[in-house]
């Protein structure tokens, strides 16, 4: 993971880049479409990378690009929400499409997360 | 061969729904299956009933529409439903897009309901963040509750240093009190130098000689008595420090021995001995705030056992320390009771206590087991003596930085 910092990688539509940035602060930029197919890769990605961040920073996902997410995409946010929070990071999501925010509240997720 | 009844058959009994709809989502065709599901009526779909009006999220038709006008002729995605009585349908739909004899857009496809599948992952993962969450509320509780206990212990040591520190101060006051009285007969000599005494009748008469060399004794005595002042108020305070307990650095484990000692003095001075068996051991890399503070509770538990005991002789506190395969080794052990063996898979679990009420708080051993294994991957344990009396040791692995 850690040698594919601030390379874009794709997963089937799925376009993830992170800069760690600065300020005890990790950005993920989330592209194009987190469907059933790429959501387990999207989860793994995602996993390698909290493990190998320090505890207690901050996980900022950029999703200003992200068009679609399926109900596995969610299942995965939760799952990384999980996962930071035994890390004991905070977890946000920043500009998160409406089209997309529908699909949380439509389910009941919204709640759970911190948009910013 | 013509399978086409057979399609038929399969198309109306199944438990999928198929439909056939125009490009703008007019629907043209829709099995019995999809006609239950959706809660509309063969007359509804004669009646040129949208499918556009069953979307969740309306803005899955842009979806659909960037589909229609590429150059794909199928696809398959996830689309979410309401049906006529508001129920929430998660599907996957497969589709494929053809033109008809008058070259208009159809698309012909299935979509098999989902939702109890998806419903059951999305409240697993619902029911995941929420024990996260009270995870992580049961940490910050237990973390406080630490905290407490640590400042709860240094209250219950409090008297024990301010004894200590109250036996060198006695001494000093009267010290000063000598040094004083010095000074008063060495003027008083002066004065009378001045006045044309001889010396060696002063001398005589007025203990020059002594004055000289008790000042000298009483200074050093002083000096002594400031020391262990200095040296307990430091112990005190590098023990009381609320550090970040992330934080590791190389640390002086024997040295915390005798500080620990130091600070928790009236705890085992009247009823035990303390024998010290300090290996030469490298710095070890670790926390040594969260490391003092297992020091100081198994000390102060060996002391409490031995208190426990009926006898009134002085028990024994045996502390060593070495280097074992390269890991730093610690045991304690003391001379009371042990502990008995009913209860000895829960010595280690919180608000656990065998002392009496008002007196433990059950997080002591707890704490130990906490700082020692999830914190620095170590190993804690005990073991009954053969004579009576339990060892608590512990293990920091990898525990030099060298």
């Amino acid at each position: 993971m850690a040698e594919n910092i601030g390379e874009t990688i794709e997963y089937d539509g799925l376009f993830l880049n992170t800069d760690t940035g600065s300020n005890n602060e990790i950005k993920v930029n989330v592209k194009g479409r987190l469907e059933t197919a790429n959501s387990i890769n999207f989860l793994n990605y995602m996993t390698q990378l909290i493990d190998a961040s320090p505890t207690g920073c901050d996980l900022i996902l950029e999703m200003s690009e992200l068009y679609y997410v399926s109900s596995t995409g969610i299942g995965a946010f939760t799952t990384i929400l999980v996962n930071s929070k035994k890390r004991n990071m905070q977890l946000f999501i920043k500009n998160m499409q409406p089209k997309v925010m529908s699909v949380l509240e439509l389910l009941g997720f919204t709640d759970f997360f911190n948009f910013i | 061969m013509n399978y086409s009844g057979g399609f038929t058959r399969l198309i109306n009994d199944s438990k999928i729904l198929f439909f056939v709809t125009k490009k703008d989502g007019t629907i043209l065709y829709l099995n019995p299956f999809g006609q239950k599901l959706l809660g509309i009526t063969s007359k509804n779909i004669l009646e040129g009933i949208n499918s556009i009006q069953f979307y969740a999220n309306p803005d899955d038709k842009d979806d659909l529409d960037s589909i229609l006008n590429s150059e794909q002729s199928s696809f398959d995605i996830e689309i979410r439903l309401l049906n006529k009585d508001g129920r929430l349908i998660t599907g996957h739909e497969f589709g494929y897009i053809q033109k008809n004899d008058n070259g208009e857009q159809e698309i012909y496809g299935f979509i098999n309901d989902i939702s109890d599948f998806i419903q059951l992952n999305l409240d697993t993962a619902k029911l995941n963040i929420e024990m996260a969450e009270a995870n992580q509320k049961l940490q910050d509780a237990y973390n406080t509750m630490a905290q407490q206990e640590k400042m709860a212990t240094i209250g219950e040591l409090a008297a024990g240093v301010a004894h200590e520190i109250n036996n060198p101060l006695g001494f000093i006051k009267s010290n000063s009190r000598s040094l004083k009285k010095y000074l008063e007969m060495l003027t008083d000599i002066f004065q009378k130098i001045s006045n044309s005494f001889s010396l060696k009748e002063i001398k005589n008469a007025d203990k020059v000689d002594f004055i000289l060399s008790d000042v000298k004794d009483v200074i050093d005595e002083n000096e002594d008595g400031l020391n262990r002042i200095a040296r307990i108020t430091e112990s005190l305070k590098r023990f009381a420090r609320m550090g970040d307990e992330d934080v590791k650095a190389d640390f002086d484990l024997n040295q915390a021995i005798l500080d620990t000692l130091n600070i928790a003095k009236l705890q085992y001075k009247y009823i035990a001995d303390i024998k010290l068996e300090l290996g030469e051991i490298p710095m070890v890399f670790c926390n040594g705030d969260s490391i003092n503070q297992v020091l100081l509770n198994l000390i102060v538990n060996a002391a409490n056992a031995i208190e426990m005991l009926e006898s009134k002789e002085r028990g024994e506190i045996k502390i060593t320390t070495s280097l074992e395969n390269n890991l730093v080794t610690f045991s304690v052990s003391d001379s009371g009771p042990g502990i008995d063996p009913s209860v000895a898979n829960k010595i280690f679990d919180p608000f656990f206590t065998t002392k009496e009420v008002g007196k433990g708080t059950g997080l002591g051993l707890s704490l130990c087991y906490d700082i020692i294994v999830q914190k620095h991957q170590g190993k804690i344990w005990f073991e009954n003596l053969e004579k009576s009396g339990a060892k608590f040791s512990f293990i920091l692995p990898g525990g030099t930085n060298e």
